[in-house]
């Protein structure tokens, strides 16, 4: 497919073919439209792309991202600093504060152990965070890393490490989303649910 | 023995450019239909046309390598009814690799779709070696079973192997360097949990699949041979194990610990299980001669189909695939009274057992290069 363009054009199409979720049709879509349009509009793009690698770093405390040393998280003065959330992903964040229910602060891990792809404990934030307990006074840890096997392994992992220490950990709760109606939600998830009930 | 069931059946299949048909229409018997021509003549691509119609996928060739040789798309469509329910489902095949599922004319992806609103229960000759063969037969044909009728098995049959395979790959590592030997627990911990379900769920599953198979096997054999089942775990030994099984599970993984690093792989656990089949007191496996083997592997397989009639309350639609000629007259006649109420398609190259077929109402089709004639007999 790519034979049919010039050298540039198909090198575009291979840059924009290796982001995520973006396959062949997407990229040459995407590399048609830049080529369409203005050279100002362009030239803005890259420097934005370029701008954003550049000066987007991790926080130092947290490892979520941030143009400072310390994120806007860690650095607000009315966040409840004796909680700590633990997720895989900076992305994770933006869905935890979406929800404004969360006053607490977070720590990134920037993944999850998974043997398969060589990731172990020492391979992502594990030792940062526990320097930080030590530093900082935090009485709960709340686990959210995803629902997943590697995303459990990791729960259960850090809880076995810090539950010694005293300090309360908890795991976010699955089942069923809220809002929705009872027959539309798949076996596995219903089934999860149920084992996960609760008397009231 | 599920008399009250209900028939389902497919009326019609339009096939084009499906592996040798161009264009086909045919319409097909409520009860038995019978496929028969030389081999490489298109039988089996008709049988395998049903199935794909039902399933949105074949059982031995991808979807790419259905469609005739030299077009870019194939299409399959028919009708299938149940009580007084019409279902058209059309499945369109489109190179490289995209398969459309439409039914009633309304586009869904979800393969589940179709599971869920048809059963097919196909019948070929690897199944007959079910009892000759290694373990992974014998625990596919349960956990097939069990994801079934129970869809959520699939998933922690899933979840399982996910587990297994990153405490397998952990193993590795930790022969030649042990700093991450602590993570180990948090593997074995999933894995028993896991492996614990899923043990219990075969176990379960088998003594309802034992009272069924041996009423079957009895029929099967004039009374003359006793069938029975159990299942073979490193884990659980008896009904008391069953108990305690997690801390026997656990013990077991930490006994075996030195020589799974040895091994890079995880030696106990439901991925090792397996079913023995003991006929008259003895194993079948064993000592069973090759025609035992095959009656009990048929008498499973039958057995497979009664549990599913029971649990939809609807006889599904049967596929013999070549599985006649690797049977004698006197188990090809019990398989045709067996399906007599269900609908039925078999593949053979020559009809051997016409003499018992006078009774039931069947519809012969003769297959030669892709082109079909009724045969009235």
């Amino acid at each position: 497919m790519s034979s049919y363009h010039s050298a540039p054009i198909e090198k575009l199409i291979h840059e924009f073919s290796k982001l995520p979720g973006i396959g062949n049709k997407s990229a040459q879509r995407l590399a048609m439209h830049v080529l369409k349009m203005s050279k100002d509009d362009v030239a803005s793009l890259a420097h934005a792309i370029v701008q954003a690698k550049e000066k987007v770093k991790n926080c130092t405390i947290c490892f979520n991202i941030t143009s400072e040393e310390n994120c806007r998280i860690c650095t607000d003065s009315k966040r409840d600093k004796s909680t700590l959330c633990i997720v895989q992903e900076p992305k994770d964040i933006i869905a935890i504060e979406k929800t404004k229910d969360y006053r607490g602060l977070f720590h990134v891990l920037q993944g999850a152990i998974s043997p398969m792809e060589g990731i172990g404990p020492n391979e992502i934030r594990i030792k940062e965070l526990i320097v930080r307990l030590q530093k900082e006074d935090v009485s709960e840890i709340i686990l959210a890393t995803n629902p997943n096997i590697e995303g459990e392994a990791t729960a259960m992992y850090i809880s076995k490490l810090i539950k010694p220490s005293g300090i309360k950990v908890t795991r976010i709760a699955h089942g069923i989303p809220v809002g929705g109606d009872l027959e539309y939600i798949d076996e596995v998830t219903l089934s999860k649910a149920f084992e996960g009930r609760h008397e009231i | 023995m599920h008399e009250k069931g209900e028939l389902m059946f497919v009326s019609n299949i339009k096939l084009s450019n499906f592996r040798n048909y161009n264009d086909l229409e045919l319409n097909l018997n409520k009860n038995i239909n019978i496929l028969v021509g030389d081999n490489a003549q298109g039988k089996t691509s008709l049988l395998e046309s049903v199935y794909v119609l039902a399933r949105g996928n074949s059982y031995k060739n991808s979807n790419s390598e259905l469609i005739l040789w030299g077009k870019e798309t194939s299409a399959i469509e028919g009708t299938f009814h149940k009580k007084n329910i019409d279902d058209n489902i059309k499945i369109t095949l489109n190179k490289p690799n995209k398969t459309n599922i439409y039914i009633n004319n309304k586009k869904t992806n979800k393969k589940s779709t179709l599971l869920e609103k048809i059963h097919i229960v196909l019948f070929s000759p690897e199944d007959l070696k079910m009892i000759k063969e290694g373990p992974d037969l014998r625990r596919r044909f349960i956990d097939n079973e069990l994801n079934n009728i129970r869809p959520s098995y699939g998933k922690l049959l899933k979840d399982y192997t996910r587990v297994l395979y990153q405490r397998n790959n952990l193993l590795k590592v930790l022969r030649y360097d042990n700093k991450n030997i602590n993570t180990l627990e948090i593997w074995d911990e999933q894995l028993i949990a896991l492996g614990k379900k899923i043990i219990i769920s075969r176990i379960n599953f088998l003594k309802k699949v034992n009272s069924i198979t041996k009423i079957i096997h009895s029929k099967l054999t004039n009374d003359q041979e006793e069938i029975k089942l159990f299942y073979i775990s490193n884990i659980v030994k008896n009904n008391d194990d069953l108990e305690k099984i997690e801390s026997i599970y656990r013990n077991l993984l930490n006994i075996n610990i030195k020589e799974d690093i040895q091994k890079g792989y995880t030696s106990i656990g439901p991925h090792i299980d397996d079913i023995r089949v003991i006929i008259n007191d003895f194993d079948a496996k064993l000592y069973g001669s090759q025609g035992q083997q095959r009656t009990a592997a048929l008498s499973l397989k039958l057995s497979e189909i009664e549990i599913i009639k029971s649990h939809i309350e609807e006889n599904p639609i049967i596929l013999l695939d070549d599985v006649m000629s690797e049977l004698d007259s006197k188990r090809q006649e019990k398989i045709i009274e067996f399906f007599h109420d269900s609908q039925v398609f078999i593949t053979c190259t020559e009809i051997n057992f016409e003499n018992f077929l006078q009774n039931f109402n069947k519809k012969i089709y003769n297959i030669e290069r892709g082109t079909i004639t009724d045969m009235k007999r």
